[in-house]
């Protein structure tokens, strides 16, 4: 078995690739309007839902960027994923049932359509299209940068294929990613996030059980070679140190609640009785799952530093490197088919809301009706955004897939968080304060990032984006008279 | 204005406190943001010495000593945010005899953060020759981080479940929503908007 491990796990990465294109196909036939495109037709049931939540948040940022920001910075990264627990709960406790009544009610196929209801603001709806479209331009991409990255790994390992380049595999990913969203809009996504979910769940444990096993001594001995080297980069706040993984646990935790690809889910579901089940689903998945974050990334930083595996030529390799060696070929195999389901999945969501706010929020916002044919245009708008968010990534310098995730979440976050959840939770706030947070945040965000600009005590950008777009809102909303709210939104968030 | 069900007022009252406590703890936080703007940043990490692909920590006192009162800022500011904000999805006078045990927890979870934070610090005073406190195999102060500010949260998760009919969409609000949706038929049927 080990001497066709290649082999196997090319397979079965080949025969998971065929599954969810069959799943594409089979929900092309379910989509037959815009609601069933972009909202699945609001029948999601509790379990695949709850799946398709915590898939969207692991994805490619997870299982590539997690591990290799552990075997780069150590412990410090810990705190992305410790958060989970306040995230989950933030975005169910405070838009579980807010967003899914509101979708009822304004039968809204978009987080932009939900917030011009709150806001009865075209301006608040356009920009917050927008803020959705740049942030999914840097999601998607690191979408498309981990499938490349796992990709090369696993083809060039193959002793009968020529050797490919990073840029040939994302040509690659581009073309499967736009052909699965093309056709099925966000059913596929779901089913398939349902199916990788469960999977990943299970593969998960089996991965940290290896993890255990391949370092003498489990987890005392990786905690003992890695403190042998850096005491601190196995401390609980790791190379980066204190103020950047605070930044992190609060840009992660109250930053969920602002990810468009998760919380529409929410306007998905049967019945609002369902977040009862969705929230401990999600967390009890997510809180397996993310043993992979851990146990890959500190057995790597481990293995390298005692010597028993090469240093690896990037960290992104990780997760690749980790089960093509020291995995079992069939459990290797499974979860990098895995892996792929997931981060077509999570890019199929993000290509699903960005083709959402081209054509139909920002015309909308801009003309005060949708396009015409918005199913076509939503398929061709789909190819755009992806060819761009390759463009983005090949061209932004950015070259770890975890921080370019964190770019784009970051950027979700401050823009959506204060507009959204505080604003669906507070009749005080005015559409004037949800235009300034959206853009303030945008500013902060974008022009740290444009000209390089470096934060103190490595604090992360979006962190302060998302400090000062909240501090904004409730700023400019106190100052500013209350709004006058239609009667079925007011009598809805007095709910 | 429609006064739709009679818990609305204490409602109210609720949200008015929470926002309180948000408003208090984003304001800490930029507090504690804005003096590390005036600290001498001795650098967090550097590329390991050996391995490229890795960052090596720089001396774990000197790093935490200009930050340390900051870093105890904002843990404070976040939290008072964190509640907050969970007091608007669950409101806890709505809770009845829960409530009590809803506010150990966020005791607890703001004592296990700042245990995690002190047990570091002492940690981090500790010289390089020093035995450290190792806890199920981990350092005491990551056992901490990961049992502690990891796993005691999802004690809120349990809140959530348990209070969910009764706090959350309990049967008042059913009816009310159930009330919206039907004045809407109505009104659409004589074209006025609700």
């Amino acid at each position: 078995m080990e001497e066709n491990r290649s082999v196997i796990i090319f397979g079965f990465v080949i025969l998971y690739l065929v599954l969810c294109i069959t799943v594409g196909i089979w929900a092309l036939s379910r989509t037959r309007s815009k609601e069933d495109f972009f909202v699945a037709g609001r029948t999601l049931g509790v379990w695949v839902t709850s799946f398709a939540i915590f898939s969207s948040t692991l994805s490619g940022f997870g299982f590539v960027g997690g591990p290799g920001l552990v075997y780069h910075m150590g412990t410090s990264s810990f705190w992305m994923v410790i958060c989970a627990p306040i995230g989950y709960c933030f975005a169910v406790f405070l838009l579980g049932k807010r967003l899914r009544l509101l979708a009822e009610v304004r039968n809204s196929v978009s987080l932009p359509d939900a917030v011009a209801a709150r806001y009865k603001s075209d301006a608040a709806r356009f920009f917050v299209a927008l803020a959705i479209l740049l942030g999914v331009l840097a999601y998607l991409g690191t979408q498309i940068m981990a499938m490349s990255t796992v990709l090369v790994e696993i083809i060039n390992s193959l002793n009968w294929w020529p050797k490919v380049s990073l840029e040939f595999c994302m040509f690659i990913s581009v073309a499967v990613l736009v052909f699965y969203c093309m056709t099925g809009g966000i059913i596929a996504s779901v089913y398939t996030d349902l199916i990788q979910g469960a999977v990943m769940v299970v593969a998960a444990v089996l991965v940290f059980y290896t993890c255990l096993v391949v370092v003498d001594g489990g987890m005392a001995g990786i905690f003992e070679i890695i403190m042998l080297d850096d005491r601190e980069a196995a401390g609980p706040f790791g190379t980066q140190g204190i103020m950047t993984s605070l930044s992190w646990y609060f840009l992660f935790a109250v930053g969920l609640c602002g990810q468009p690809h998760i919380i529409t889910k929410m306007m998905m579901t049967r019945r609002v009785d369902d977040c009862q089940t969705i929230l401990p689903i999600s967390i009890a998945s997510y809180t397996l799952a993310a043993l992979l974050w851990f146990g890959i990334g500190m057995a790597m930083r481990a293995l390298v530093l005692q010597g028993t595996h090469p240093e690896l030529a990037h960290p992104d390799n990780s997760a690749a490197e980790f089960l093509q060696h020291y995995a079992n070929p069939v459990l290797a195999g499974i979860v990098f088919a895995g892996l792929f389901a997931a981060i077509m999945s999570t890019a199929d969501g993000f290509l699903n809301i960005g083709a959402a706010a081209l054509v139909h929020d920002m015309p909308k916002a801009l003309t005060g009706r949708p396009l015409g044919e918005e199913l076509v245009w939503a398929r061709i708008a789909t190819l755009g955004i992806a060819v761009s968010a390759a463009l983005f990534v090949l061209y932004s310098g950015e070259n770890m897939v975890a921080l370019l995730g964190a770019l784009g979440w970051g950027t979700f976050a401050a823009a959506l968080v204060p507009v959204v959840v505080l604003g669906l939770n507070w009749r005080r706030g005015t559409a004037a304060a949800a235009v300034a947070a959206v853009t303030v945040s945008l500013g902060i965000n974008l022009g740290v990032e444009l000209l390089n600009l470096s934060t103190p005590f490595g604090m992360h950008p979006g962190a302060l984006a998302l400090l000062a777009s909240l501090t904004l809102y409730i700023g400019i909303s106190l100052a500013s008279p209350p709004p006058v709210l239609d009667r079925d939104i007011d009598r809805l968030m007095r709910i | 204005m429609p006064e739709p069900y009679s818990q609305n007022t204490e409602l109210e009252r609720i949200k008015a406190g929470s926002r309180l406590c948000i408003l208090l703890g984003l304001l800490v936080m930029l507090l504690a943001v804005g003096l590390l703007f005036f600290l001498q940043d001795p650098g967090q990490s550097m590329l390991h010495p050996v391995f490229s692909s890795m960052r090596h920590a720089t001396g774990a006192w000197e790093r935490l000593l200009p930050v340390r009162w900051a870093s105890l800022l904002f843990i404070l500011g976040m939290l008072g945010f964190f509640y907050g904000c969970m007091a608007f999805g669950i409101p806890g006078s709505l809770m009845g005899k829960g409530l009590f045990w809803y506010l150990v927890c966020c005791v607890l979870f703001a004592a296990v953060f700042y245990w995690t934070a002190f047990s570091h610090w002492s940690w981090a005073a500790l010289g390089e020759e020093e035995a450290l406190p190792v806890w199920f195999g981990m350092p005491a102060p990551t056992f901490l981080m990961i049992a502690g500010i990891w796993g005691l949260p999802h004690v809120f998760t349990v809140f959530y479940v348990m209070q969910f009919r009764k706090t959350v969409w309990n049967r008042e609000q059913q009816e009310e929503f159930a009330e919206l949706l039907s004045d809407m038929k109505e009104t659409a049927m004589s074209g006025d908007k609700i």
